[in-house]
């Protein structure tokens, strides 16, 4: 081979500048238009030559190297929308030429961009009018067009070859086949086009200088729709079948994939092709494409590849679709990742995760029954968090984590099913105390919500493992900062309590003591939450063990055993300052021993005892020690279980706590409160009514010692309701005359009361009390002996 | 003259008609003066050469003393100012004695061997003519010839196989040419494939472009002419290992003879296909290498080249004349 | 027509884990005016809950209730009634009808609301109304293991309410209903 002289140096091409680009786009498209038109003149008179000369005229401002490919296609378009009235005017045969002599005749053009052009050009016309064979034409369009290396040009050439074709193309059912050939041949046509193309395009990026390459590998990633409408055009293709896919489409463009070695081109016509093609084709051809993908460029993101394909298989499945097992798909796609993973050493951890979700959705929608498929994911997203040291201090990871522990809860809702997941919670480890938190909240709601029952004590201790983080702090020295937020997630955990069931009881109390020992371990502020619907679960338990006397004759024991179990669990409360609390809790064990009838008398005194025990020592504050003293009272007042010596120390020590309170209206209303400890309807034992005109005196006393007149009105006017309680009741000791004494020493005091609105209110109180007597009178002759003074 | 004539024994003049004239293919050829062209009776192989000539006495005198009248076949090449009669074939049509009525001849040239074609080249030029003479003794004699035009058909050649070469620059370029035959008829296409083995440099473009070769003189005074008849682009951009382009040239458009060797040891007219790569820097690499073209009996058939395409070919420098050079 | 919703002692997270999904699906924002609240809701989540079904929501203090903002007693107009509300857990003897009678006095109500018992009762007495609206979880109570999920809802028309309790039995929410008229 000779080399020549060297010629003038010509000047690097750089891109030029936007106006520039304008200005050189504005010039050649004018050109194109008056070339165009000139040539549409020609064809008007029927010149045929003329007007090929200026259409070769216009082509040939496709020849810039200047414009960058947007401006290029632009021009592009402009030069494409000429040629298509060329095109029309060949199909009308007016030339009367055959198609062959001009197939030959563009071909002496002597610059190849416009040769070309013009032969595709009349090779589509010598196609439509069937002069030859549409594979023969295609094929040696195809093939010439091999003379286009440069990039841009070629790329577009290449583009107008396809467009001008895309509707000749022999295919069953198209006009074509047959004597024009099959949709192999098509097949051929459209893979050695984009082949080349391919080519082409990925040879883009060594064009121009490397300080330009940010800017060209974008302009470059404009131009892929071109490269992928062939594959999409294959995809359109009604001949191509399962078989054909798998046997000549697939192995082809796989094969250009990986032989390109582009990352753009990669990424790119993997995803396309994962979009175009059905979804049956890659049921069959997961194999190909998976091991393609571990042999992709470092760099491509097969994560988005991945997750494109299973997701498209996971709505193909939710559309209704069935996949055969024999397909294999998640053994499939499991040991391909497993080996992609291995090979592709540079994805990133977020992205193998966000592989192994879409996994996980495939797995859920495709084989909902098989729980093994979804512990196999869990199982590989440990390992690879491990190989990796993943401590949960990448965000991304993070995230992806979270979203992977999420699916299964998520999807299965019912949290039995996710607790049947042996490697699920080796996943929780790796993540930070924070999003452990954040994962454990999201299995409690989801359990709350979905779950109907959790019926076995592993299953208990299972779940309060995982969730382990809402029970218990990081580290002993984390403080609590006891919030709406704090307190709206233990409440959370609480409410899990009410989950746990199962009809036998001795299971069911296996479970709660379990869930005791999880629940104990987060301190004060925490049990103060996670400790109360376990007592009452308990006094629950006891109660339906009560119902079980008929049938089961160990009850007793068991129920015992029940209530030992609520005792330590409330003095482990009291023992944390919650002793208000404590003592409302101790109350209900004693209600709930009462309900469970005389065998539980001790313990319902122990539970009493207990009650007024914290009072004594710790409960401080008026309002505290009132209603602490009402609640007594009234529990009290509803049990029947004690013998009359309990009974007595117990009330005796309660009227002794009411005498005490401090604040002479909480005395007051405490110690004629007391009365019903004395005396109650239809009871028995409660019959003292000496006791009950006793304190009701104690308590008329103590009210008159009050200075404000209108809160001792009150008292007075609650009093004398007290005391008609009685009457109504006939207790012996308030008889018609003390009411009307009591009337009377109102009225008496009431000179005394100022005229303030308080004042008016409370005498609406005794106004009501006054018809409600006035009223009485009418049907019932006891309290026509009332004497109440008009006013 | 006519005074000459008159008093020297008369005048006379002479028509030649070829037989089938008006049937007969005309070939166009350009003459001496640009633009012109002229338009000649072709004759295929050793087609008999068939027709009449008319002597017309001039009024004035009566009558014509000749010497004798003859009519000839005449071949001539014309190289360099100097003309070469390689054929003279004669036949006499009157003896030497008195004309004193118009009269007319028929002629026929059936056997004659006509294996050289015409060719109307740079330097050198091949013509036929039918020539009559009319010989005086004291007047100079009266002569009148037509030309006709010669073409020769060849039978397929035996043998033609492919052309293959692998050529390059060391570490830099080495591609692979095949040209699917090594003789072409003229209405022949070119089918061919330029592979690319290896590429390190940046090529903007590679045309294929035909050149035909005139060579006259022999030893040391031989001269070659070239003569760029077309210059065809078939590569736009660079291309990368493993790429082959197709070449295609049609012939049938072009203006070609068959190849002459040795036409009467005066000249000979090649052709050569030269294959130029020119990188980004307008450096140009080219490998020539000879065609055999020859002429194939079979309806003429010819298309005009579209024009368009000849506007921007005419800005570029051509290689003409650089030296072909074969590694 | 006014709505007025009479709910209280869910008990959540103490005695259940939830208010029933039958009941939320029930109640949507937008319908009902007023809430009155009969106490012993326990979580913060049920009354913000409350708060977006209603503007007017009145709470009382019940025993298992630890906001101190709440009141023991509390009185709401609506309409040409005046409502008492309480609950109930200080009226000794617990549920009974003599010792509610006495606070419907005291606070010179027309309708008094207490909960406590967990159990639903509407009754008339002494020309005066008194609803219990019971638990809307069926909370537990130390007197059952179990008890109905109920709530309440008023529908006040002048001097006249319509009672309609809901109750969830066997998964289903069956509807009773009762009315009382405003003596002159």
């Amino acid at each position: 081979m000779t080399a020549g002289a060297n010629g003038a140096p010509t000047e690097k091409r750089e891109f030029l500048t936007d106006e520039e680009q304008n200005k050189a786009l504005h010039d050649a498209k004018i050109v194109v238009k008056q070339q165009g038109l000139a040539m549409q003149r020609c064809l008007d008179q029927n010149n045929l030559m003329e007007a090929l000369k200026h259409a070769s005229n216009f082509i040939s401002e496709l020849r810039t190297s200047l414009l960058s490919p947007k401006n290029y296609y632009v021009l592009y378009i402009e030069a494409f929308d000429q040629l298509r009235n060329l095109e029309s005017y060949l199909l009308e045969e007016k030339h009367g030429k055959k198609m062959a002599e001009l197939y030959e005749l563009v071909q002496y053009a002597g610059n190849i961009l416009p040769r070309l052009y013009l032969l595709v050009t009349v090779g589509s016309a010598y196609i439509k009018l069937k002069e030859a064979p549409a594979r023969d034409v295609l094929r040696d369009l195809v093939e010439m067009c091999r003379g286009i290396q440069h990039p841009t040009r070629g790329l577009f050439l290449r583009t107008y070859l396809s467009e001008v074709t895309k509707d000749k193309l022999p295919d069953i059912g198209s006009e074509y086949e047959g004597r024009g050939g099959n949709t192999k041949d098509s097949v051929e046509f459209i893979l050695v086009n984009f082949t080349e193309m391919n080519k082409l395009w990925v040879r883009m990026q060594h064009q121009g200088s490397a300080r330009e390459r940010e800017r060209r590998e974008l302009e470059r990633s404009e131009l892929r729709l071109l490269v992928g409408k062939n594959i999409a055009r294959l995809s359109q293709l009604e001949g191509v079948d399962l078989a054909t896919y798998q046997k000549l489409v697939l192995p082809k463009l796989l094969e250009q994939i990986n032989s390109c070695k582009d990352v753009i081109a990669q990424q790119y016509l993997m995803e396309v092709i994962i979009q175009v093609f059905p979804d049956d084709f890659h049921l069959h051809t997961l194999d190909a494409i998976l091991q393609s993908c571990a042999t992709l460029q470092p760099g491509v993101n097969i994560k988005s590849i991945l997750v494109g394909l299973m997701d498209r298989l996971s709505n193909y499945v939710a559309r209704g679709e069935n996949i055969s097992p024999e397909l294999r798909v998640f053994e499939t796609f499991s040991s391909k990742i497993g080996l992609i993973v291995e090979q592709q050493k540079g994805i990133p951890t977020e992205d193998v995760l966000a592989i192994e979700a879409s996994l996980l959705n495939l797995s859920i929608s495709c084989y909902p029954d098989k729980l093994d498929y979804v512990d196999t994911i869990f199982k590989f997203a440990s390992d690879v968090l491990a190989a990796r040291k993943e401590d949960g201090s990448k965000p991304l990871v993070v995230k992806q984590i979270l979203h992977l522990l999420n699916t299964p809860l998520d999807t299965f809702k019912n949290i039995l099913t996710v607790l049947r997941l042996q490697n699920y919670h080796l996943v929780i480890q790796y993540l930070n105390y924070d999003s452990r938190k954040r994962v454990a909240l999201n299995i409690t709601r989801t359990a709350i919500q979905h779950t109907p029952s959790i019926g076995e004590a592993e299953g208990v201790n299972k779940l309060l493992e995982w969730i382990s983080p809402l029970i218990q702090s990081e580290s002993p020295q984390q403080e609590i900062i006891d919030d709406d937020d704090f307190a709206e997630e233990q409440n959370l955990v609480a409410s899990l309590v009410h989950l746990f069931e199962n009809k036998d009881p001795e299971q069911l109390f296996a479970m709660y003591t379990v869930a005791r020992t999880h629940l104990s371990k987060g301190g004060p502020k925490r049990i103060k939450y996670l400790l109360v619907p376990l007592i009452f679960r308990a006094l629950r338990l006891a109660i339906r063990l009560k119902r079980t006397e008929e049938e089961d004759e160990g009850w007793l024991q068991k129920a015992q055993k029940v209530f030992v179990f609520a005792h330590e669990v409330t003095t482990a409360l009291s023992k944390t300052e919650l002793h208000e609390v404590s003592v409302r809790l101790f109350l209900q064990c004693a209600q709930a021993a009462n309900t469970c009838g005389d065998s539980f008398e001790t313990i319902a005194y122990e539970f009493v005892k207990e009650a007024l025990v914290i009072y004594e020592d710790h409960i401080s504050g008026s309002a505290a020690q009132l209603n602490a003293i009402v609640l007594i009272i009234g529990t009290l007042q509803s049990l029947s279980i004690f013998s009359e010596d309990n009974y007595e120390t117990l009330t005796t020590k309660t009227a002794l706590y009411a005498s005490k309170l401090l604040k002479v209206p909480d005395r007051c209303r405490a110690i004629y409160l007391v009365t019903h400890l004395f005396w109650t309807p239809n009871s028995e034992q409660k019959k003292d009514d000496k006791r009950v005109l006793e304190a009701i005196r104690k308590a008329i006393k103590v009210a008159d010692t009050y200075l404000d007149s209108a809160v001792k009105n009150d008292l007075f006017v609650e009093i004398l309701n007290e005391c008609l309680y009685y009457f109504e009741n006939a207790c012996e000791s308030i008889t018609a005359n003390y009411v009307s004494g009591l009337i009377a020493l109102i009225d008496a005091k009431s000179q005394e009361m100022d005229t303030s609105e308080e004042a008016f209110r409370s005498k609406q109180g005794y106004v009501n009390t006054l018809n409600f007597i006035r009223s009485k009178k009418e049907s019932d002759p006891r309290y026509g002996e009332i004497e109440i003074k008009s006013s | 003259m006519n005074f000459f004539r008159s008093v020297l024994g008369g005048a006379a003049k002479i028509d030649i008609a070829l037989k089938d004239a008006a049937e007969r293919q005309v070939v166009e050829i350009p003459t001496s003066q640009e633009g012109k062209t002229e338009k000649l009776p072709l004759y295929i192989e050793n087609e008999a050469v068939v027709g009449s000539v008319s002597i017309t006495i001039d009024n004035s005198s009566k009558k014509l003393e000749h010497m004798g009248i003859s009519v000839a076949l005449v071949g001539v090449i014309k190289m360099n100012g100097n003309i070469h009669e390689f054929m003279n074939i004669v036949k006499d049509l009157e003896p030497a004695g008195i004309l004193t009525e118009n009269k007319s001849y028929d002629f026929n040239f059936e056997t004659n061997d006509r294996s050289y074609e015409s060719y109307n080249g740079i330097n050198a030029f091949l013509n036929y003519y039918v020539r009559v003479n009319i010989s005086r003794s004291m007047a100079t004699k009266i002569t009148k010839q037509i030309e006709f035009w010669q073409r020769n058909y060849s039978n397929p050649p035996d043998t033609n196989s492919n052309i293959k070469m692998e050529v390059g620059i060391e570490d830099c370029l080495h591609i692979e040419f095949e040209y699917n035959k090594s003789k072409y008829h003229l209405k022949d296409v070119i089918i061919g494939k330029i592979y690319f083995l290896l590429v390190r440099l940046k090529i903007k473009t590679m045309n294929i472009s035909l050149l035909k070769r005139e060579t006259t003189g022999s030893g040391p005074d031989v001269y070659n002419e070239n003569r760029t008849l077309s210059k065809f682009e078939i590569m736009d951009g660079a291309p990368v290992r493993g790429e082959a382009i197709p070449v295609r040239l049609f012939l049938g458009g072009f203006d070609l003879t068959p190849t002459y060797k040795d036409v009467v040891n005066k000249f000979s007219v090649t052709y050569i296909l030269n294959l130029v790569l020119v990188d980004e820097d307008d450096r140009r690499y080219f490998k020539q290498r000879e065609i055999v073209l020859w002429r194939k009996a079979d309806r003429a058939k010819k298309y005009t080249r579209i024009e368009g395409a000849q506007t921007y070919e005419e800005g570029l420098p051509t290689d003409g004349g650089r030296s072909p050079d074969e590694e | 027509m006014v709505l007025v919703l009479v709910i209280g002692d869910s008990h959540v997270p103490h005695r259940a884990a939830s208010l029933p999904a039958k009941f939320t699906k029930l109640l949507v924002p937008g319908k009902i005016q007023h809430i009155l609240c009969t106490g012993n809701l326990c979580s913060k989540d049920i009354q913000d809950y409350l708060k977006t079904l209603a503007s007017d929501v009145h709470f009382v203090k019940g025993d298992f209730d630890e906001n101190q903002s709440f009141p023991e007693n509390k009185t709401v107009q609506i309409g040409q009634f005046k409502i008492g509300l309480s609950h109930g857990h200080q009226i000794v003897p617990w549920g009974d009808r003599e010792a509610r009678a006495i606070l419907q006095r005291q606070l010179d109500v027309d309708i008094l609301i207490t909960g406590h018992t967990h159990q639903f009762e509407a009754y008339e007495y002494q020309k005066k109304f008194f609803i219990n609206p019971g638990s809307a979880t069926g909370a537990f109570s130390t007197l059952a293991e179990e008890s109905t999920p109920t709530f309440v809802l008023m529908d006040v028309q002048g001097t006249h309410v319509i009672t309609y309790v809901y109750l969830l039995r066997d998964s289903e929410v069956k509807v009773d209903k009762m009315e009382y008229i405003k003596p002159e």
